[in-house]
């Protein structure tokens, strides 16, 4: 059993932990651990690596884990997280408006996502949230097209990273 | 490490579908190998569920102190207590971790609510969702966030099926094609038949195989 206690960095933000990162898949010690979104909010959790490792995640409260986070580093393994991909809906809003009018319609997009009580991820001119099915591609539409024509909305296959504004995820004293 | 920490497991599932009952059953089991468990109920208005497994659990059968269960009336939404706003859920798991350092695990059942049932992650660490099979056999492939995300699917009532004309191959199926290789789990809860099964999940991938904290 494989017991991390802590993340130790990522792989996309640290080149030096991307570096070893290549060398151990080489040497076949890298282990990917595949998270579903849900499970990297979690601090406690057990599951079986890519390469048949017992993992075990007990890491201190309000932790919320990334793809590419390392949580465990020897010689010998290295385990990174791989959070799934899942189906998205992706919102391009328009450039096509003055400036001031795309601030405006921003704000309804954002009032009109606010209402779904959904994570998003906001990103220059895009805004992405979570669908469970293609079917719910049609109501995004109906929904974002009422207070923004001009936006172009499509689904993907993406790793969430949610924004944290606002929530709670821990409750550290 | 979390030495403080108590692990947690969330049980949600509709009205009915037994997530009182199979706590009923879990606890004995859990108790029987040296575990100290508390319980936290959540109910709408009421706290008929929590009385009813603190007579049971705790008065008549001695198998948890009756001031560790305890019942939270959540009014509104039952799943915004312990998903959107889990702080009252919290407040009491935090007084529990001070007050009782010993116990090994805490489960922790939403009030009745629909498919869309999940548990903050800052609440729960493991989150088992019930449905009982009198509903039809096609409450898996409906999906829905509780179906789909918790960690262990648990069929409830399976004597029920013939009665209902539900296939629990079909349900096994259909699981199988929305959860992937999470597992689901046929239970009986009222006559135990497959709850120990339910326990070996939560002491494997929930305590981590560990002894229990005053035998260790």
């Amino acid at each position: 059993m494989i017991e991390c206690h802590t993340v130790l960095g990522n792989v996309r933000d640290d080149p030096r932990l991307r570096e070893r990162l290549a060398r151990m898949t080489e040497g076949g010690h890298a282990e990917r651990l595949a998270l579903s979104r849900f499970e990297a909010a979690r601090t406690r959790l057990r599951k079986t690596g890519e390469r048949g490792s017992d993992i075990v995640l007990d890491l201190p409260a309000g932790t919320q884990l990334h793809d590419g986070d390392v949580v465990w580093l020897t010689d010998e393994r290295m385990v990174v997280v791989a959070q799934q991909p899942e189906r998205v809906a992706i919102v391009h809003l328009s450039e096509d408006e003055s400036p001031e009018d795309q601030v405006e319609t921003a704000l309804r997009v954002g009032h009109a996502l606010g209402n779904l009580h959904r994570p998003i991820q906001a990103h220059h001119r895009e805004c992405t949230l979570p669908i469970q099915a293609e079917s719910e591609l049609d109501v995004v539409r109906k929904l974002i097209h009422r207070v923004a024509p001009g936006a172009r909305i499509e689904s993907a296959m993406a790793v969430f990273d949610p924004e944290m504004a606002g929530e709670e995820h821990s409750h550290d004293h | 490490m979390n030495q403080r920490r108590i692990p947690r497991v969330g049980i949600g599932g509709p009205v009915g579908s037994g997530k009182t009952m199979l706590i009923e059953r879990i606890v004995p089991l859990l108790s029987e190998m040296g575990y100290r468990v508390a319980i936290i109920s959540n109910d709408v208005v009421s706290k008929e569920d929590a009385d009813r497994m603190r007579k049971n659990l705790a008065t008549e059968r001695g198998l948890v102190p009756a001031d560790l269960v305890i019942g939270v009336a959540t009014g509104g939404c039952p799943h915004t207590a312990v998903r959107e706003d889990p702080s009252m859920n919290l407040s009491v798991v935090e007084e529990l971790e001070t007050k009782h350092p010993d116990l090994d695990l805490i489960l922790i059942e939403s009030g009745g609510d629909n498919i869309t049932t999940t548990f903050s992650p800052a609440l729960a660490d493991y989150f088992i969702y019930i449905v009982d099979v009198s509903g039809g056999d096609k409450y898996p492939r409906k999906r829905g966030l509780g179906i789909e995300n918790c960690d262990l699917l648990v069929v409830n009532k399976i004597d029920l099926a013939p009665y209902v004309g539900a296939d629990l191959s079909v349900m096994e199926r259909d699981a199988r094609i929305v959860r992937g290789a999470k597992p689901t789990l046929f239970v009986n809860a009222r006559t135990s038949e497959g709850v120990s099964a339910v326990v070996q999940q939560i002491v494997k991938n929930v305590l981590f195989d560990a002894k229990p904290k005053l035998a260790a």
